[in-house]
């Protein structure tokens, strides 16, 4: 594996069979009455969270501390950054204070590649921008192993904002290297330029590809997209691509629907799907996480520093 | 039931036929096509000195139902439709209320088919109430029981490019066209003709070729953006018919069919013919007569 | 380059550069059933006693201890396995290992849990056994048992049960062969020999 893990096509299909054996073996760390081995002790990892995200921050932070690391969390509200530091003099600052990783999410898409620049430190993406988010990909394909023996033509849809997602992103790139077949299903105006370049197939009816999926992936729709004019109102925005039980019912009995969270119930998807116990494995997922971000950080810490 | 209609001057360009002959119908359907045909217990409509053709469609029409039934209403224009051998109507959403939800087009296209006498499909606006703002709620209207598959804010020409270029994307969805006004609103104010040397003499304001074709231009170019399905309304210069065929060499998808003062439209998948030219009667706009173009 | 004569197991005249076998099938079979029996006496019965085997091949060779335990005393002896790749000390100095399953089906509390591993050596891989171990609760003891000490300990440690002392150079490797893992039981020393000096 590479030194920092910025993009999910970094990982080769080995590094992320690697990473997600290795959850499956820290994820017992959680069902000790300790919580805790000694591995990483005495190493400090910096959460740079300059985006409000406490699920996220929360799930790195409690990773790192299972494995005995220092955790400092910077939060950009009331810090050095909101009196005008930059990106830049806040990574030179903490480099001069010796920490060994930067878990970074950023509003600006190529952030973390910056801070790389700067730093000795490991560089951790935890979203950037509308860019990629591998972490999350990472704990997604995590928890299809879960429910499925392999990703080899596995059906896989995505839903919904693809346009201004950085799950979809990464999930398309780390699904592909598994060797699944991937469908991005959303209206014409939430799709990116070029898209069929991807190696997805793209539809824009998703009561045609729902049958045949294994797993449907739902994406947050953020309110704001439609006073901005992509899609005419949410109404008809959850009447086209939102989730609900009708649709539950048409897929194949046992595919599972995944959400990485946080969820519009009633937009994307209908309460009575998220709540659904078979097949939603969206409360999984936040588990999953922990798991998979303490197996990324031995993986990338656990060795010795790589001398550039 | 068996009809022969008799001796008439049989016109259909898509079979680039103009002849005279027969045309037996039987049950709805065209039995045989030919001269002498034997009536064989039909009854026999004489056509002689009649065009005999396949129903015309006229794509942009005003039957002011709902809100202004004092005009005119879906049954009278069917009627007028009808009587001039049009099979199939396409009315603007431009009523009161605008015909920017389900319920509205619905209501049309129901209250067309109570009538009965031609087809009527409306035509859904792009944005709310036409006012060029938000964009309405195109996939219900598709989805409805009016099955709407072309989009426009008729008269109102969309100003935001982004808003075009949002509803030609999100059209894309529903295979459905969206079909402009082509006119920069801040070039024609107060305009009564076209702006010229007559318009000059008389003393009358003028609306420049310009304000057409920069708007053609625009869309054009988001058409080819987009992918999406565009129809140009009330195409009326040579510099605009310039920038269409333009955009056709450079062979980017979709066809675009520009409609003329004369109502000559094609729409794809519809069987049209243009309507008899040189119309002395103008509904809608003042004539913006520049170059025209057979 | 002969080993000197005062070799315990007289096996110096054997052990040249390349290969050698030191343990064959049968010789490890016997020797793990003479731990057994050891295990018995020593804790008088199998009362209360747990096998745990540290990955990897520490592993099947308690499930075969843990079997011919529950054999000789006629009562089921559990056993579990235990991976210490978080606990190693040196962590940082080399890519990070692979992780394995740690099952642990019991209780500790009150358990007398003997250790269970292929090479007993620098003592590193016990240390930290024992660490992993506490972290899961508190054995009443915790003894060690060892197919083949190799000598060379870094740390204060020493194993309780041997199957075989074997004296060897830093330069050598010992490789155990088990048949779960690698189709067929045996030990094999590979490597140049060097002068050894009696301990």
């Amino acid at each position: 594996m590479d030194k920092h893990l910025l993009s999910a096509a970094d990982l080769t299909a080995n590094d992320i069979t690697r990473v997600l054996d290795t959850a499956a073996h820290l994820a017992k760390v959680t069902d000790r009455a300790i919580k805790k081995v000694p591995t990483l002790r005495g190493r400090t990892v910096c959460n740079l969270f300059f985006e409000d995200s406490t699920r996220t921050r929360i799930s790195f932070e409690l990773a790192a501390k299972r494995l005995s690391a220092d955790v400092i969390n910077f939060s950009a509200k009331g810090s050095s950054v909101s009196k005008g530091e930059s990106l830049k003099d806040t990574a030179i600052t903490l480099e001069a204070m010796g920490v060994d990783a930067i878990v970074i999410r950023h509003g600006a898409s190529g952030a973390p590649w910056r801070l790389a620049e700067w730093v000795e430190a490991v560089v951790v993406n935890a979203g950037d921008g509308t860019h990629e988010h591998p972490t999350q990909a990472l704990l997604d394909l995590y928890t299809i192993r879960q429910r499925f023996p392999g990703f080899d033509g596995l059906k896989v849809a995505i839903v919904g904002d693809v346009l201004h997602s950085r799950v979809a992103r990464s999930n398309v790139l780390a699904l592909t290297t598994m060797g699944a077949e991937v469908t991005l299903v959303a209206p014409p105006t939430l799709l990116p330029a070029r898209v069929e370049t991807w190696g997805a197939a793209v539809s824009y009816d998703l009561d045609a590809v729902l049958p045949k999926q294994d797993v449907v992936m739902m994406l947050r729709v953020q309110l704001e997209r439609q006073r901005a004019g992509f899609f005419p109102s949410l109404r008809e925005y959850a009447r086209l691509y939102g989730l609900d039980g009708r649709r539950l019912d048409a897929m194949a009995d046992h595919a599972i629907v995944m959400h990485p969270g946080p969820m519009n119930r009633g937009v994307e998807i209908a309460a009575e799907v998220a709540d659904s116990l078979e097949r939603s494995v969206i409360a999984d997922q936040v588990a999953n996480g922990i798991s998979v971000r303490m197996a990324l950080l031995y993986l990338l810490l656990g060795g010795p520093e790589v001398v550039p | 039931m068996k009809l022969l209609l008799k001796g008439g001057r049989l016109v259909d360009p898509a079979s680039r036929t103009d002849t005279t002959a027969d045309v037996l119908v039987d049950d709805g359907r065209v039995a045989e096509v030919g001269p002498g045909l034997d009536a064989g217990g039909a009854e026999v409509v004489n056509c002689d000195g009649l065009v005999v053709c396949p129903g015309l469609v006229d794509l942009h029409v005003h039957l002011r139902e709902p809100g202004r039934e004092d005009a005119e209403t879906i049954e009278t224009g069917s009627r007028a439709a009808a009587l001039g051998g049009y099979t199939a109507v396409c009315p603007m959403p431009n009523t009161d209320p605008v015909a920017d939800n389900a319920g509205v087009v619905e209501m049309v296209a129901a209250r067309g088919r109570e009538v009965g006498l031609v087809d009527v499909f409306p035509v859904g606006a792009v944005t709310l109430g036409q006012r060029g703002s938000e964009l309405a709620e195109l996939g219900a209207m598709a989805r409805s029981a009016a099955a709407v598959d072309c989009f426009s804010d008729d008269g109102r020409p969309i100003r935001e490019a982004r808003l075009l270029r949002f509803a030609l994307e999100y059209a894309r969805a529903f295979d459905a066209v969206i079909a402009d006004h082509a006119e920069d609103a801040s070039l024609t104010d107060g305009a009564q003709m076209h702006e010229g040397e007559v318009s000059a003499m008389l003393g009358l304001a003028g609306w420049p070729a310009a304000a057409e074709e920069m708007v053609v231009a625009r869309d054009l170019l988001l058409a080819e953006l987009t992918g999406g399905r565009l129809h140009l309304c009330h195409v009326s210069t040579g510099g605009a018919v310039e920038l269409v065929r333009a955009a056709h060499f450079r062979g980017r998808p979709p066809p675009l069919h520009p409609d003329r003062r004369g109502r000559q439209l094609l729409r794809p998948g519809v069987q049209g013919q243009p309507a008899p030219a040189g119309e002395g009667r103008h509904r809608g706009g003042p004539p913006r007569a520049g170059r025209r173009h057979p | 380059m002969l080993s000197d004569a005062s070799t315990p197991c007289g096996l110096g005249a054997l052990l040249m550069s390349g290969m050698a076998t030191v343990l064959d099938a049968a010789d490890v079979q016997r020797a793990l059933v003479r731990i057994a029996h050891e295990i018995v006496e020593r804790n008088k019965g199998t009362d209360g006693l747990v096998v745990v085997g540290i990955h990897t091949r520490g592993v099947p060779l308690a499930r075969r201890l843990a079997a011919k335990l529950s054999e000789i005393e006629g009562r089921q002896v559990p056993a579990g396995t235990l991976d210490v790749a978080m606990y190693r000390d040196d962590i940082g100095t080399r890519p990070p290992q692979a992780t394995h399953d740690t099952e642990l089906p019991f209780d500790l509390a009150g358990k007398v849990v003997v250790l269970v591993d292929d090479v007993l050596y620098t003592g590193r891989t016990v240390r930290a056994a024992l660490d992993a171990l506490t972290d899961f609760g508190r054995p009443r003891a915790i003894q060690l048992a060892v197919l083949v000490d190799r000598g060379h300990r870094e740390l204060p440690l020493r194993a309780d049960y041997v199957g075989k002392n074997l004296p060897t150079a830093l330069g050598q490797a010992v490789r155990v062969q088990l048949a779960e893992t690698d189709g067929s039981d045996g030990v094999v020393v590979e490597g140049p020999a060097e002068k050894v000096v009696a301990s």
